[in-house]
């Protein structure tokens, strides 16, 4: 009976978009149903945007894909440097922490996915990467940023090897999806709900800590040379937006980097709220920004995605809270 | 797969009989196929989520007010704040022994909501007390007097030199708004007694403080904390110039994110929720207040601009977290950097008291609406 139920289980996650578990006095449940259970239980968690905490492109998915996050952390709990701790390993995938079930799958656009490593070695996500005349390439455009990954091909910019989710505009040239706008809309995040697990009339807060970059930064060395000003153009313009994207979660997962390319699609995956809120900062500070999705909105959406519309910045954390129900 | 599952309901039902057998079928069609609705037997942690109230009954008392960081007397009321003793020994850090918020205000900002004097029934029942903290003797995190302060009314006419201005051009008006809590970074920073750093703990040398009783508040409520102020840093480059500071590495070699670190920012306050009655008390950072700084001063000018930055407080999510009836909410410094004093300093005539002001090099705190939602 039990093996039959697990097994079952395990049937229903083969696509990873979850299904509510009853629990019944009379039926014992395996331990990965009762994880399930505390997963459904989760209503907040914080995700830092740091390489390890994701699918790399060495280390990638079960699709050969990088750019999954793979480490959901409890934000009410932290270690001695300030940093929330992991929740548990998952079960049914450990490589993985539980995430909370209100979350189908977070993501972040990679542009180096195709690098060579060494000149020889190709990096196992080189094969979740866009393929063809059209396939941009490898660029440190949107990228965790570690020293490990350069030299990058020639004319790109260092960045400041923070180990975080970069966006560097100056190395976005030819990365993005819209023609003669092509350094423009590459990069970002995207979050896809499970509205299943909101409350119909539940509010939910998302907090973005981040740090804009304006043309008051310095870079680092470019060409041997010392650290200079950033231009203009690399003063961070980012936004949220909001979108309708159906595609089960494996697909997701397995959809070729940069994603964007698949969901600027508009017509596919229609833009519902084209600007929730505009994060920009043009002054250059590490700021955290707050908003709240309304329960207006929950037939809106269930993408949220935080976009690069151009220029350069750092994520460094998201944190979602839902806000109770009423 | 689905013959497999069908074959192992067919040994159920012969081996356990049909009624246990319905409970896995319903089970199985429910995980798989069935309705997304959420039951975990009586547990009051159920979620139930699509059950809407339609109406929400909000513990009494007012769900909107205001603190004014002013100091002021009861009879002329201005601010939220009783004027400070002649004698700046600053406060205990002690929770409870702060300056205490003992008037808050309509939204309008002038008209008085409650007195703790003249009409103290009518202060609000979610907050037990609020206050801040002032630096001095008494203060043994902040002993430098003047650190954290209510602008004293001499200080409205100072003047000082700004880095880009010729000699022979004028100085520039930069004493903070009288009466108002500044903190004044020179005074922190320089000197003997330099500030602690905070971390959302009570001690916390330079803080705002609110302990909520959450019994009085509804379980379903949020809080909106919605602080006005001026945050002023002199460094022409400033903060957040070299991002590198900002992002350390662990024990282990990987990279987080620390805005305390020394040279990622001048100016760092952080607002905090935290049980600071339990007995090991934990810091939740709700949301980082400053930076961005609003105000620098360059090119001769200070242009001391006002902003406003929300938090927003999911109460009704703390509290599966928070033993207990109370739980503290805390805006607190948390670090600053010193850097070119030079850059911006007080230089009027017979003026003898410190060298940099809070429009220099620190923060001026205004006013808070508090929201409840």
């Amino acid at each position: 009976m039990l093996l039959a139920l697990t097994f079952l289980q395990l049937a229903c996650d083969d696509g990873l978009d979850q299904a509510p578990i009853e629990e019944n006095t009379k039926i014992e449940l395996t331990p990965i149903q009762k994880q399930e259970l505390r997963r459904q239980e989760l209503r907040s968690f914080e995700l830092n945007f740091v390489e390890s905490d994701f699918y790399s492109v060495s280390a990638p998915n079960r699709f050969n894909c990088a750019g999954d996050a793979k480490i959901f952390r409890d934000p009410w709990d932290r270690d001695a440097f300030g940093v929330s701790k992991p929740f548990e390993t998952s079960l049914a995938h450990p490589s993985e922490t539980i995430k909370p079930a209100f979350i189908r799958n977070i993501s972040v656009d990679l542009t180096h996915g195709n690098e060579e490593d060494n000149g020889n070695f190709t990096h196992p996500s080189h094969f979740c990467h866009r393929k063809g005349p059209q396939a941009p390439p490898p660029r440190a455009c949107a990228f965790f940023d570690q020293d490990t990954y350069f030299p990058l091909p020639q004319q790109q910019v260092e960045g400041i090897n923070s180990g975080f989710y970069t966006l560097e505009h100056l190395n976005c040239n030819g990365s993005g999806p819209v023609v003669n706008q092509s350094r423009n809309y590459a990069g970002g995040v995207d979050i896809d709900l499970n509205q299943e697990f909101i409350g119909e009339n539940e509010e939910i807060l998302v907090q973005l800590k981040f740090f804009p970059f304006g043309n008051r930064n310095l870079r680092n060395f470019v060409n041997g040379t010392g650290p200079i000003t950033r231009l203009p153009s690399e003063t961070a313009r980012f936004k949220v937006h909001l979108s309708f994207v159906d595609d089960a979660v494996n697909e997701i997962q397995s959809t070729f980097q940069p994603r964007y390319f698949q969901y600027f699609n508009s017509s596919q995956y229609p833009q519902t709220v084209t600007q929730l809120i505009n994060l920009s900062s043009p002054q250059g500070f590490p700021i955290e920004k707050q908003f709240t999705l309304s329960s207006a909105l929950k037939q809106r959406f269930n993408r949220i995605r935080i976009e690069r519309l151009s220029g350069s910045g750092i994520l460094v954390s998201l944190r979602m809270f839902l806000m109770g129900q009423r | 797969m689905n013959f497999a599952v069908l074959l192992t309901l067919g040994e159920i039902m012969v081996s356990r009989g049909r009624s246990f057998a319905w409970i896995a079928v319903c089970l199985i069609l429910s995980s798989c196929f069935g309705e997304k609705q959420l039951r975990r037997g009586d547990d009051s942690s159920a979620l139930n989520l699509n059950r809407g109230s339609g109406r929400l009954d909000f513990s009494p008392g007012p769900r909107a007010l205001k603190v004014i960081f002013r100091e002021s007397t009861s009879s002329n009321p201005s601010g939220s704040f009783n004027l400070t003793p002649t004698i700046d020994i600053g406060t205990p850090l002690t929770l409870g022994d702060g300056h205490p918020v003992v008037r808050y205000f309509e939204m309008d900002g002038s008209t008085v909501l409650a007195d703790q004097v003249t009409s103290p029934d009518e202060m609000p029942p979610f907050i037990d007390f609020a206050e801040v903290t002032l630096s001095g003797s008494q203060n043994n995190g902040a002993r430098q007097s003047g650190c954290s302060s209510f602008t004293p009314p001499s200080l409205g006419t100072i003047e000082c030199k700004v880095a880009g201005k010729g000699a022979s051009d004028p100085l520039t008006p930069c004493g903070p708004p009288s009466g108002f809590w500044a903190i004044n970074e020179q005074a922190c920073l320089h000197g003997g007694n330099l500030t602690r750093k905070g971390n959302g703990s009570a001690e916390d040398p330079v803080r705002f403080l609110m302990k909520l009783k959450l019994n009085e508040l509804s379980s379903f409520e949020n809080l909106r904390v919605t602080f006005t102020y001026i945050a002023s840093t002199y460094r022409s480059g400033g903060q957040g110039q070299t991002p590198i500071s900002c992002f350390p590495q662990d024990g282990n070699g990987v990279p987080y994110f620390d805005l305390a670190q020394d040279g990622c920012t001048d100016l760092y306050w952080q607002a905090y929720v935290s049980d600071l009655d339990s007995s090991s008390p934990q810091a939740l950072p709700v949301r980082t207040v400053i930076p961005p700084v609003t105000s620098q001063p360059t090119n001769g000018q200070i242009t001391a601009s006002p902003t406003s930055s929300q938090v927003i407080i999911p109460l009704a999510r703390l509290r599966e977290k928070i033993q207990g009836d109370s739980v503290y909410f805390m805006l607190s410094r948390v670090n600053a950097n010193s850097g070119d004093t030079t850059a911006c300093r007080v230089e009027s005539a017979g003026y003898s008291g410190p060298q940099l002001t809070a429009l220099c090099h620190g923060v001026v705190m205004i006013e808070a609406n508090i929201e409840r939602f």
